[in-house]
């Protein structure tokens, strides 16, 4: 594997990370929405 | 100044397209965690015609479809499906495998058929990472069953390309086996049907290269189309017509006319374009309306679409722009078959645009790095910075998006959050209510679980008296509060709305018509079987059918039949651990101690899933049983 080739592969791992970061904020979201179920139920 | 390098320019083939589809693994790889939900019950887990291959002949014919067989009419995904249970059972995990290695293979078909068609390397890599990661596509990788679009699209891409080495070499084989992927595409589901004109308008706008003579053409379209007849006359021979819904409620136009659904679904279609730009307000459920021509939201969706018209024929003139008009028009014929003119059950949904949002890739690509190279010129930033953003974005809400496919409690909580004024949303969730309060173990969250399965079940009545959920919802509640003539009653008005799918009424009747005060038990009993026979010739593949005609013999004390229906119940659906015990009880009952054994030994595997507690109680049974027969002289 070359250089160019690793550099390009990089930006790959790069846009994974990016992702992962901003995946788990919308999935936060997500959780939020079954915690207000919840909320609701119990009262 | 030298050219700009770009980070794929040297890059070899093969990790050129392994970064991508890596990535695109990456971001649908949460979903191998995720279990069945949405229709997979009905199409796959309660789906008895899969469990045996030597029933597939049965899909060249009416039977399958008279069966009531689901998706009898797309007889390629059910071969697949037969081969995925037949080769993985029912590992929810491995499913989920299957659904996001279908979507790599698409991607990859994306990538590569642009660079056959002669994409440059920055829109084939820009795109194709697009159309991986675009966040829309979340309920079509997330939901099992919606595997279809994904089978579709890779089977209808691999025709494509076999069309596409036929107009280089004009060889036979190729076009032979680009016929057949087209018809199996087709097969899978009808709505790639517009991908022979796809590929024709590709080659004679030739966006990246010199037009292709128009007889080096005719063969390869010319197979392509017979790919899709074949399958449209399959339907129309087979099937008794190519509408597999016929008049059923469940399409909205049957109810309310196809102007105002057609108007409505241009709305519905800039919300999709919006959506694959955006990907803001994606939701499992969306409720089905109407609308006038008049609105100003439909009058925006017509200007807008007519405006894109106006500017792929200008476009398209001479050549100027033969990128602009290809992406315009492939999207117009690929969004087609769900632009509701044709009857459909749901009228938007977000897996619809799963193969017509390729073109849209493409376009976005190029704007993307058009953007990006005026943003370099005015503030220096790097070109690629707008496409890196937009690749980041959709990603995070892919993965936000998908997160709401985990379980069927958290899809339909959300489903309401997004859609609430959905009756099957709160019909469901009602349902699912019911069904909680069949396993709450602790009384004191009865109460308040009533509550909340009355509040749905009202909702759902209110937002639509003429779907059955709501009644079906009422029913299942009131016999939870073993109210029997109210369930019966309820049920019998489901049944009557029912168009799909009736033995789940018919086997609620038959239960609950045991239970009816006040009718002579012959009446009530006679009732029940018919119910049943019914939904046993109506249904003859769903489990369920055979499991609880054996619960209702083994009540009513007939045990040979009770164990013929236990059987092919386990035969239709070996993972029920309920059907199991149910048999075994029953040899317990009739004192055979060493067939309920026998049983017992044979179908360890599916009792892993049981709860323990019933689990254990049932051996306690079995060993009394045998210490009872060792006591005995």
């Amino acid at each position: 594997m070359n250089r160019i080739t690793r550099k390009y592969l990089a930006l790959f791992v790069l846009f994974g990370m990016a992702i992962a970061v901003g995946g788990m904020a919308c999935i936060d979201t997500t959780n939020e929405l079954d915690r207000d179920d919840e909320t609701d139920g119990a009262t | 100044m030298g050219e700009r390098v770009e980070p794929w320019d040297g890059v070899p083939q093969r990790w050129l397209y392994g970064g991508i589809l890596l990535l695109t693994a990456f971001v649908f790889g949460s979903t191998l965690s995720f279990g069945f939900v949405y229709d997979d019950h009905w199409t796959l887990l309660g789906n008895g015609f899969l469990r045996d291959l030597s029933n597939l002949p049965m899909l060249l014919g009416r039977e399958a479809a008279v069966a009531g067989v689901p998706d009898a009419f797309r007889p390629t995904l059910v071969v697949f499906d037969a081969a995925t249970y037949a080769l993985l059972g029912l590992s929810p995990a491995a499913h989920h495998i299957v659904s996001v290695l279908l979507h790599v293979l698409v991607t990859g078909l994306v990538g590569l058929w642009l660079a056959r068609e002669g994409a440059p390397r920055g829109i084939v890599v820009t795109a194709t990472t697009l159309f991986g990661v675009l966040a829309i596509h979340g309920e079509a990788v997330a939901v099992v069953s919606y595997r279809e679009d994904l089978l579709a699209a890779a089977l209808g891409l691999g025709a494509l390309l076999c069309a596409s080495a036929s107009v280089r070499s004009n060889a036979w084989p190729r076009l032979l086996v680009a016929c057949v992927l087209m018809a199996l595409a087709c097969g899978a589901k009808l709505s790639v049907a517009g991908l022979p004109l796809v590929w024709l308008a590709m080659k004679a706008l030739s966006p990246w290269g010199t037009p292709v003579p128009r007889r080096r053409l005719l063969a390869p379209t010319a197979v392509l189309l017979v790919g899709v007849a074949v399958v449209l006359a399959f339907r129309t021979v087979v099937l008794d017509g190519l509408d597999p819904y016929g008049a059923s409620e469940r399409v909205f136009a049957h109810r309310i006319g196809l102007a105002p659904v057609v108007a409505a679904s241009a709305q519905i279609h800039l919300g999709y374009l919006q959506q694959l730009w955006l990907p803001r307000a994606l939701s499992p459920e969306y409720v089905d309306y109407g609308a006038s021509w008049t609105d100003p939201a439909t009058l925006c969706a017509v200007l807008a679409f007519g405006g894109l018209l106006v500017v792929a024929v200008a476009a398209a003139r001479g050549r100027r722009a033969p990128l602009v008009a290809w992406v315009i028009i492939a999207g117009f014929i690929l969004a087609g078959p769900t632009s509701n003119l044709a009857p459909m059950p749901n009228m938007r949904a977000d897996r619809f645009v799963y193969l017509s949002s390729a073109p849209v890739c493409v376009g976005m690509a190029v704007a993307l790095l058009r953007a990006g190279t005026w943003l370099h010129r005015r503030w220096g930033l790097h070109p690629l910075v707008p496409w890196v953003a937009m690749v980041v974005l959709q990603g995070s809400v892919a993965q936000g998006v998908t997160a709401a496919y985990r379980s069927d409690s958290r899809l339909w909580q959300i489903a309401l959050r997004r859609a609430p004024h959905s009756a099957r949303g709160h019909a469901i969730v009602g349902e699912l209510l019911v069904g909680t309060l069949r396993e709450q173990p602790d009384p004191r969250d009865r109460p308040l679980l009533l509550v909340r399965a009355r509040t749905h079940c009202a909702m759902a009545m209110h937002y639509d008296p003429a779907s059955p959920l709501p009644h079906l919802c009422a029913a299942r509640l009131a016999a939870a509060e073993r109210n029997w003539t109210r369930s019966h009653a309820s049920f019998e008005q489901a049944l009557q709305r029912m168009s799909t799918r009736p033995e789940r009424a018919r086997l609620a009747l038959a239960s609950t018509a045991l239970d009816l005060p006040g009718v002579p038990y012959e009446q009530r009993v006679r009732r029940a079987f018919e119910a049943l026979e019914r939904a046993r010739r109506e249904a003859p593949y769903v489990a369920e059918v055979f499991a609880l005609s054996g619960r209702l013999r083994h009540r009513l004390g007939e045990p040979d039949g009770a164990a013929d229906d236990y059987a092919r119940a386990s035969d239709l659906h070996p993972e029920r651990w309920d059907v199991v015990m149910a048999g075994v009880e029953l040899q317990l009952d009739l004192g055979h101690t060493a067939a309920a054994s026998q049983q017992w030994n044979a179908a360890a595997a599916a009792l892993d899933e049981a709860p323990p507690g019933r689990v254990q109680a049932l051996q306690r049974r079995i060993d009394a049983a045998r210490r009872l027969q060792s006591d005995q002289p």
